[in-house]
């Protein structure tokens, strides 16, 4: 046997070896979230520091790539929600800590920030649908109970993921109600939508909607993350004739299908979901009063926008409150709907941790059972009111629609709240 | 133990082979669980890269399209999993079938094309393969993504999270298992293709990167020898993207896109072609990098003030790539070569001949 032969039969050996070895001693389940009592009598979990009455809130966000432009301002509301927090005194003397990791709205990133800061937290805020579901397995076997920053139809089959606001699906059936039904706009409808996750929950929402009396479903129209040429998408509309055109998208998408549209002579009712739309859109800051952008003029005529909060600057105490703290923590902060709906999540997160406290259980179970506990969580008109149930099924079903105006600040001027379709039950 | 394996065993180089299996399989200890899982992310993509280094590296053959093979790789692995709940010791292999039979398929068209023609020709088969993948909902869950199926040999040997493997007081955890089981099966596809390399089969595949027309005058037949890289490439590609899919858990069409096809391409030239081990340390680089620039001090994790650890490691990457492209084409491998070869030559016998591995890479 020449040695080329022998250094392949051994390492075939050892790769046998190594197998055999794997196979024999076995795999074992063991729970990772220790927990321990402190002599204050708190039963805590990862992040929380009984010595120094600190928890730690995980924070996967997505400052860069693609969905950067909601990532930051979400980030920064979130901020400013824990600074507030710490400012009045903390939660009974707790004072909270945000511990964030940026993956850039990448699946594989999520994963790696998810296994970098999993044992350092006790409870997670996690940006993004597809994101998101990469990491679902993972904390449902940590039992972390986890805010997803997205509003997709599936969060509220999990027990694990505590969503704050209406799903899409949800938000696109109340929508479509409130324009045909209400408003009389027309009714024949489009969509154009982002082929994956997101896109499909707008396309269940209309699928829900088809049951509203006389309405026809004339035309649809996919694209993917990252196209910006939509002649296609809005020649389709236009042929189709359709006279509300659901625009599930992100802002980079939108915009140009709204300008797209304008060129071709071609303007009917939009319907944005709620992440389609961006202040920027409106202005090139984003701030009023700046330049305006050319597509203004189109989408400032007849843009209805579904909205996860009340538009920034309405006269509702949560709205005023969070101004008061954001002037001085944020002072450069321009209105943002994603800053003010982080803001809102992590409002609600602290009054489950408020809850998880008065129990003296801050383990990851005892914060998990807390969310149950914490009945209705009013975030002052911010957002729907938001109720966890064991039963699971969305938090909230109301939906806030809002119509673009360049005139007033944030560019949002709020037309409805909390409307209710009547085939919401049909999403369960 | 014949005198020429003793020497063979003490020469620099095995011991270099040797050092690095050991720094590879004691790794996972002194790494965090979030470090563990960037190396398990490495671990996964060499074995990608290391077939995408037969197809492109070897035979010459550029291709755009290896994502789509991953993909095809990671949605058997799916469908036969967690569809039809077989064994994953029959799932991975039937992947990179699967794959290398998707590659048998497309490889003809590399028969009549080179170069650039060959690299557009593969990125449609790309862009056909995502439109297949977004329609395919029962296999691919159309665009919402789907769920994959975690690794599971038998009760007692399941990769599910939480579970742990205990061997002699060090426990492997679930990101332990992959990185294990990555480190298993890269390890069979860098003997496989330092074997290969050696072969009648693997010395024609270079002549006809060299130069086709001079290979088929030397009685090579060129048709034979592109689709057996085609199918060796797509074959790891599939094992690849089979374990990345149950790595990650969840994934969508749009995830088996251009970008991740450049990211492999960018691996083996950073790395080196034409090299057995070129491709993992590119995998390091292209894989792992990002991870690495996120310790360091004037890089920001939050946001606030500083570089952000993904737009730095993107313009670490792209210098790198034209660094690399500009100063030495024969990458990390050609580096460690010209560093090398002076005191190695006077040792003589296994020597890294820079004319012969991590050959430049040429076009024609």
């Amino acid at each position: 046997m020449n040695r080329h032969h022998l250094r392949q039969v051994a390492a075939v050996l050892a790769t046998a070896a190594t197998m055999v070895a794997l196979a024999a001693c076995g795999t074992s389940s063991h729970s990772s979230s220790a927990t321990a009592r402190t002599s204050t009598g708190f039963l805590v979990g990862p992040g929380v520091d009984a010595a120094t009455k600190t928890i730690t809130i995980g924070n996967i966000g997505a400052i860069t790539g693609p969905a950067g432009p909601l990532g930051i301002p979400a980030l920064a509301g979130a901020k400013v929600a824990v600074d507030e927090i710490n400012a009045t005194g903390g939660i009974d003397g707790w004072k909270l800590k945000i511990l964030f990791r940026d993956a850039a709205y990448v699946p594989q990133q999520q994963v790696q920030a998810y296994d970098a800061i999993n044992g350092q937290i006790a409870v997670l805020q996690s940006f993004g649908s597809p994101t998101t579901l990469a990491i679902q397995p993972q904390f449902d076997a940590a039992k972390l109970l986890t805010f997803p920053l997205s509003w997709d139809s599936a969060w509220d089959k999990d027990p694990l993921l505590a969503p704050v606001g209406t799903p899409y699906a949800l938000d696109i059936a109340n929508g479509l109600h409130y324009l045909i039904t209400v408003k009389h706009l027309g009714t024949k409808i489009g969509i154009v939508y982002q082929n994956d996750e997101y896109g499909a929950d707008g396309l269940r929402g209309l699928e829900a909607a088809s049951k509203i009396d006389g309405i026809k479903v004339v035309a649809k129209a996919t694209y993917a993350v990252g196209d910006t040429d939509m002649t296609a998408q809005a020649e389709a509309m236009k042929s189709a004739g359709a006279q509300i055109v659901v625009v599930t998208a992100l802002p980079s998408t939108a915009g140009p299908l709204v300008g797209t549209a304008a060129s071709l002579g071609y303007t009917p009712t939009y319907l944005f979901q709620g992440p389609s739309f961006v202040e920027q859109l409106v202005t090139a800051t984003g701030a009023f009063g700046a330049t305006a952008t050319p597509i203004a003029g189109a989408l400032s005529k007849d843009t209805y926008v579904m909205s996860f909060v009340t538009p920034w600057g309405n006269n509702v105490p949560g709205m005023r409150e969070m101004l008061r703290w954001q002037k001085r923590f944020a002072p450069t902060q321009i209105p943002s709907i994603y800053f003010a709906w982080a803001y809102a999540q992590t409002k609600v997160l602290a009054d489950v941790l408020r809850k998880a406290i008065e129990s003296k259980n801050l383990s990851r179970a005892g914060i998990d059972a807390a969310r149950l506990n914490v009945g209705t969580v009013y975030t002052g008109g911010l957002t729907p009111p938001v109720a966890y149930r064991p039963t699971l099924g969305p938090p909230s079903t109301g939906s806030i629609i809002n119509r673009v105006d360049s005139k007033v600040q944030g560019f949002l001027d709020p037309v409805a709240t909390n409307i209710k379709s009547p085939v919401d039950s049909t999403l369960g | 133990m014949s005198a020429a394996l003793v020497q063979r065993v003490r020469s620099p180089r095995a011991l270099g082979w040797t050092a690095g299996w050991v720094v590879a399989i004691l790794l996972p200890s002194v790494l965090s669980e979030g470090q563990e899982s960037t190396a398990t992310f490495v671990v996964i993509g060499a074995i990608g890269a290391v077939g995408l280094g037969v197809l492109t590296g070897y035979a010459g053959q550029i291709s755009l399209g290896h994502a789509f093979f991953l993909g095809v790789g990671a949605y058997t692995g799916a469908v036969l999993g967690a569809n039809h709940h077989w064994n994953a010791i029959f799932w991975i292999p039937a992947a990179g079938l699967v794959a290398a039979l998707c590659g048998l398929i497309i490889a003809p068209t590399a028969l009549r094309l080179r170069g650039l023609y060959l690299a557009i020709v593969t990125i449609g088969v790309l862009f056909i393969g995502q439109d297949i993948f977004l329609n395919s909902s029962s296999w691919t869950g159309g665009p919402e993504g789907r769920e994959f199926p975690i690794v599971h040999f038998s009760s007692s040997l399941d990769f599910a999270y939480g579970n742990t493997l205990n061997i002699g007081g060090y426990t492997i955890d679930h990101n332990g298992l992959y990185y294990y089981l990555g480190l298993i099966i890269l390890a069979i596809s860098l003997l496989f293709v330092w074997n290969l390399s050696r072969t009648r089969m693997g010395r024609a595949m270079q002549a006809v990167r060299e130069r086709e027309l001079a290979a088929s005058v030397m009685g090579i037949d060129l048709a034979r020898t592109k689709i057996a890289a085609f199918v060796v490439s797509s074959f790891f590609a599939g094992i690849c993207g089979a374990l990345y899919g149950s790595f990650l858990s969840f994934a969508q069409p749009g995830d088996w896109d251009l970008t991740l096809s450049i990211q492999y391409l960018a691996a083996i030239i950073i790395g080196g072609m034409g090299t057995v081990m070129g491709p993992v340390l590119g995998a390091f680089v292209v894989f792992g990098l990002a991870d690495v620039i996120k310790t360091l001090s004037f890089v920001s994790q939050n946001g606030s003030g500083g570089i952000s650890p993904n737009d730095f490691s993107s313009m670490v990457y792209g210098v790198l790539i034209i660094g690399f492209l500009v100063v030495e084409p024969r990458g990390l491998m050609g580096l460690g070569a010209r560093f090398t070869s002076r005191p190695r030559r006077r040792g003589g016998g296994a020597t890294l001949d820079p004319r012969r591995e991590g050959r430049q890479f040429a076009p024609d």
